[in-house]
C-alpha cells in the first residue's frame, strides 16, 4: 500500500496512470446516472408530501454532498502538503477547489428552485443551512482567487493551503446545521436512525446518483489534478520527451 | 407526455436537472480546455528552447 502511494505521488507514474483511470470513471459515472435519473423521473412512487417535487433530491444531494467531500479533499490535500510537502497534494488541491465550487453552485440552485414550490421561497437570509453552504462558496472561490494573485507556485500553495485548513471548520457547521439550529431544511433523508426513511424504489435511484457524482467528481478531479501537475512539472524532463517523443528515438 | 408535467412541478424539477447537467458538461469542457492551453503553453516554450 506504502509502496503503490510513494509511486502515485510521482508525477510521470500519476500523469500515465490517471490518463488510463479516467475513461472508467467516466462511463461508470455515465451508467449510474442514467440508471438513477431514469429510475428517480420515472419509477419512484410519488411523496405524499411533496408529490413530483420531491424528485429534485436526485440532483440536489449528490451535488451537496459533493460539494462538502470536495471541500474535504481540498483540505485534506492542503493539509498533507503543507506537513509533508508532497507537491501532489497540492496540486489535489488546486484541482479540487474550481470543481467543488460548481457543485456548490449547483447545490445552492437546485436548492433554491426546490424551496421555491414547498417553502414559497428561492432564498432564506439567516437560515444555517442555507448561509453556511453560501458561506462554502466564497471560501472556494477566495481560494481560487487567492492562487491566481500569487504567482510563485510554491508561495501560492502555502498561502491557499492555510485558507482551505481554517474554512474547513465550515464543513461541519454546514452537516449539522440542521441539528443544532432550527432551519427551514430537512433534516437528514438516508442516514439517520432506524435506517433510510424512503421507500427502495425511491431509494436506489438516489444512492445511484450519488455514487455517479462521485465518480464524476474523480474523473473531473484526475484531469484537473493532470492538468496541474504537467503545468508545475513543465520543466522536467519526462514532460519534455513526453512532448517530443520522437526525436529522442532519432 | 402527463408524467413529463409532474403536475405543478414539472418546472422545477426540469430545470433542475437541465442546469445539473450543462454545469456538469461545463466541467467537462473546463477541465479539457485547461489541458490543451497548458500542453500547447508547454511545446511553445520547447520550440522557444530550441531555436535558441
Amino acid at each position: 500500500m506504502w509502496k503503490f502511494l510513494h509511486k502515485m505521488a510521482s508525477p510521470p507514474h500519476f500523469y500515465d496512470l490517471s490518463a488510463r483511470m479516467i475513461p472508467w470513471f467516466y462511463a461508470a459515472g455515465i451508467a449510474t446516472v442514467l440508471y438513477g435519473t431514469v429510475g428517480g423521473l420515472f419509477f419512484a412512487p410519488v411523496d405524499e408530501e411533496m408529490h413530483d417535487g420531491f424528485r429534485i433530491i436526485y440532483v440536489h444531494v449528490p451535488a451537496a454532498y459533493i460539494s462538502m467531500a470536495a471541500y474535504m479533499v481540498m483540505a485534506i490535500g492542503a493539509g498533507i502538503g503543507l506537513i509533508w510537502r508532497i507537491k501532489l497534494a497540492h496540486a489535489v488541491a488546486a484541482g479540487a477547489a474550481p470543481l467543488g465550487a460548481w457543485f456548490t453552485f449547483l447545490a445552492l440552485i437546485t436548492g433554491s428552485i426546490w424551496g421555491r414550490p414547498m417553502w414559497g421561497t428561492w432564498w432564506e437570509w439567516g437560515d444555517p443551512r442555507l448561509t453556511s453552504e453560501l458561506l462554502m462558496l466564497f471560501l472556494y472561490i477566495g481560494y481560487m482567487a487567492l492562487r491566481a494573485a500569487i504567482d510563485d507556485t510554491a508561495k501560492a500553495d502555502k498561502a491557499s493551503a492555510v485558507l482551505a485548513l481554517v474554512g474547513a471548520i465550515n464543513v461541519p457547521i454546514i452537516h449539522f446545521s440542521v441539528e443544532w439550529w432550527t432551519s427551514l431544511h430537512q433534516g437528514p433523508t438516508i442516514i439517520k436512525e432506524g435506517g433510510p426513511g424512503i421507500h427502495p424504489d425511491m431509494l436506489y435511484p438516489l444512492l445511484s446518483m450519488i455514487l455517479s457524482f462521485t465518480l464524476l467528481f474523480a474523473a473531473l478531479l484526475l484531469a484537473r489534478v493532470r492538468t496541474e501537475v504537467l503545468h508545475r512539472e513543465r520543466r522536467a524532463s519526462w514532460v519534455h520527451e513526453l512532448l517530443v517523443p520522437a526525436r529522442e528515438t532519432v | 407526455m402527463e408524467i413529463l408535467m409532474m403536475g405543478k412541478y414539472g418546472a422545477y424539477v426540469w430545470s433542475s436537472f437541465g442546469i445539473t447537467a450543462v454545469v456538469i458538461v461545463v466541467c467537462v469542457l473546463q477541465a479539457r480546455r485547461r489541458h490543451k492551453m497548458v500542453l500547447s503553453d508547454l511545446k511553445a516554450r520547447l520550440k522557444a528552447m530550441e531555436s535558441e
